[in-house]
């Protein structure tokens, strides 16, 4: 691999203790994010992929924590104190734009203040930056004195990504950003966050349950499900050939505007996922999957035996050999 | 004629400052447009889709249609009968109602917390009298909740205890109870996960070929319309901007705005 490794999770684990024992909402999880690549993580809910984000930047709620792993940025290990990369080297987007962004404040009062806070710059520069920021996304520098409310939807998103990327981060971790959108203006943002993070090469953890959206913004992409990673690999391969019995079904269920399905049935999972205090023994997904066999329902299959968490692929290769 | 008709359908709301402000400030009177002269026709058994974005009235027009609106000006027709008009007794006005039900969005925020499921499926069957007697209401309510997949014994749950898509079916089920003829979904799947929202939407095309129901269908995703409609409006800033059925609204879009919309939908394809 010639791309240098800038953020690596190695085992994590992120458990939550209540009265029916400690469910664990992100189990052993690997996943390293390369030098200038956007890693789309897709899931449902509960799948644990807004989890793994909040567990990178240390904003788990308690009871929550990192109960395993580690978390390596650079060379360095971060999981103790994540606190210190927050807001400088690793800046997070979140789905709403109305509730990240203080209301009372300006937009320029915010960004300022980010800048400030992060960076040893002069209050002159930091208003500098921040009229250069609004302009980079978009927005007319005239408006830096105007508050929240007196934007659109997605223009308050082009804000947030303004104040994301104000501290010229290392990492930009962006959880659902274009979901609170309509169509039109989710396709502008989420080139705008492209074309921005790729002029820095600045990499993007991506996280979202659009797969439209994944297929047309990141690669790699991971999916996961139930707190577990099922499948990762290169975008197209992954959406195209999909491995892993969950991942074909999730595509295969996915509505789409092509013209031979129109009016049909649509593909259906059976059932529902797992309840994170009611997993099945092995295999997460085997309830669910009509593959599944004896090995599945006792042994957890892990991405290391392939791309695809999954017994199906060893069998086969086995078979093969 | 067509089974529900819409006729220069306008909805204006008044966002005017009270008069007083305004007398001070010399400003006129502000009215929104929300709905501006909305022409269309659902087909009985058939499903008709209004798409659009944010603020385009579509949900404002699923109000009129369902009554808890009224609207400025024109009109909607089901089966002939204007559920606005004055003329209507009390009893054929809610004889009318009982054809038409709603699933709305957010199946968190259309069930009643406090109830259990069997008195929400309940309630319409009362309401519009359509059973005497306990027992048997509780053997439709039974009945109804193993049409939209559920088991009978959910009736003593509450909300609380399903999951979204479950959740979804009860607000199905609930829509069933009266027996309606039309069934307007508000984005009935847009607060689901694409594996549960894939299995909602074969839920409500398998009740329509079982019950011969119409649908108004109210969505911004254009994937959901292309697999459940059979005919789509494209609605933009309260105006119905283009009208075309299913297959040729997707391959030969007239309009520049629903150009856009098309190309503006996340696509899986690699070139």
């Amino acid at each position: 691999m010639t791309a240098k490794t800038l953020l690596e999770l190695k085992n994590i684990e992120v458990s939550f203790k209540t009265r029916h024992g400690v469910l664990k909402a992100v189990d052993d999880l690997s996943l390293t994010v390369q030098e200038g690549e956007i890693l789309g993580i897709v899931g449902e809910s509960g799948a644990g992929k807004s989890m793994t984000g909040a567990a990178i930047i240390g904003l788990i709620d308690p009871p929550g924590r990192l109960s395993a792993g580690e978390i390596w940025f650079g060379d360095e290990r971060v999981d103790e104190q994540p606190e210190r990369l927050r807001g400088r080297e690793i800046s997070m987007i979140f789905q709403d734009p109305l509730t990240s962004l203080n209301p009372l404040r300006t937009v320029g009062d915010q960004l300022v203040e980010t800048i400030l806070a992060h960076m040893p710059v002069s209050k002159e520069e930091a208003e500098q930056r921040a009229l250069d920021g609004l302009a980079e996304v978009g927005i007319d520098p005239e408006r830096i004195n105007a508050y929240p409310h007196a934007f659109s939807g997605g223009m308050r998103q082009r804000v947030v990504i303004a104040l994301a990327l104000a501290t010229e981060p290392k990492l930009v971790i962006a959880d659902e950003p274009t979901t609170a959108l309509d169509v039109s203006v989710q396709a502008q943002v989420l080139d705008l966050l492209k074309r921005l993070c790729r002029e820095r090469g600045t990499p993007v953890i991506l996280i979202t349950h659009d797969m439209g959206v994944i297929a047309q913004s990141s690669d790699p992409i991971a999916v996961m499900y139930a707190g577990r990673l099922t499948e990762i690999g290169g975008t197209r391969e992954v959406l195209t050939n999909p491995q892993h019995p969950y991942t074909q079904g999730l595509m295969a269920s996915t509505p789409s505007v092509d013209a031979k399905s129109f009016g049909k049935a649509l593909f259906q999972i059976p059932g529902a996922m797992p309840k994170l205090d009611a997993l099945p023994p092995g295999c997460a997904f085997n309830p669910r999957c009509q593959h599944a066999h004896e090995r599945c329902r006792q042994e957890r299959p892990s991405v290391q035996a392939g791309r695809a968490a999954c017994w199906l692929l060893e069998t086969e290769q086995e078979g093969a050999a | 004629m067509s089974f529900v008709v819409a006729s220069d359908l306008t909805r204006t709301f008044d966002l005017s400052d009270p008069w007083i402000v305004r007398a001070l400030t010399l400003r006129p009177k502000r009215i929104l447009k929300a709905v501006d002269a909305v022409n269309f026709q659902i087909e009985r058994g058939s499903t008709y889709a209004l798409v659009g974005e944010s603020g385009s009235g579509k949900s404002t027009i699923a109000n009129m249609v369902v009554g808890l609106l009224q609207p400025s000006s024109g009109s909607i027709t089901i089966d002939g009968r204007n559920l606005a008009d004055a003329s209507l007794s009390r009893r054929e006005q809610q004889a009318q109602r009982r054809r038409i039900q709603m699933v709305f969005q957010s199946p968190y925020a259309s069930l009643n917390p406090r109830w259990k499921v069997g008195d929400i499926l309940g309630e319409p069957i009362r309401a519009f009298g359509l059973i005497d007697g306990a027992k048997a209401q509780q053997t439709r309510i039974a009945e109804l909740l193993e049409q939209v997949g559920l088991s009978a014994s959910d009736a003593g749950k509450y909300p609380h205890e399903f999951s979204g898509g479950q959740r979804q079916r009860i607000s199905i089920a609930r829509a069933l109870s009266s027996q309606p003829e039309v069934i307007i979904c508000d984005e009935p799947t847009s607060a689901l996960d694409v594996s549960v929202q894939a299995q909602v939407l074969n839920l409500l095309k398998a009740l329509q070929k079982d019950f011969g129901l119409t649908y108004l269908f109210i969505t911004h995703d254009l994937a959901v319309v292309s697999t459940m409609a059979n005919r789509i409006g494209v609605l933009n800033q309260g105006v119905l901007v283009e009208e075309q059925d299913t297959a040729d609204l997707f391959s030969k879009p007239q309009q520049d705005y629903t150009k856009m919309l098309l190309s503006a939908a996340p696509k899986i394809e690699f070139s």
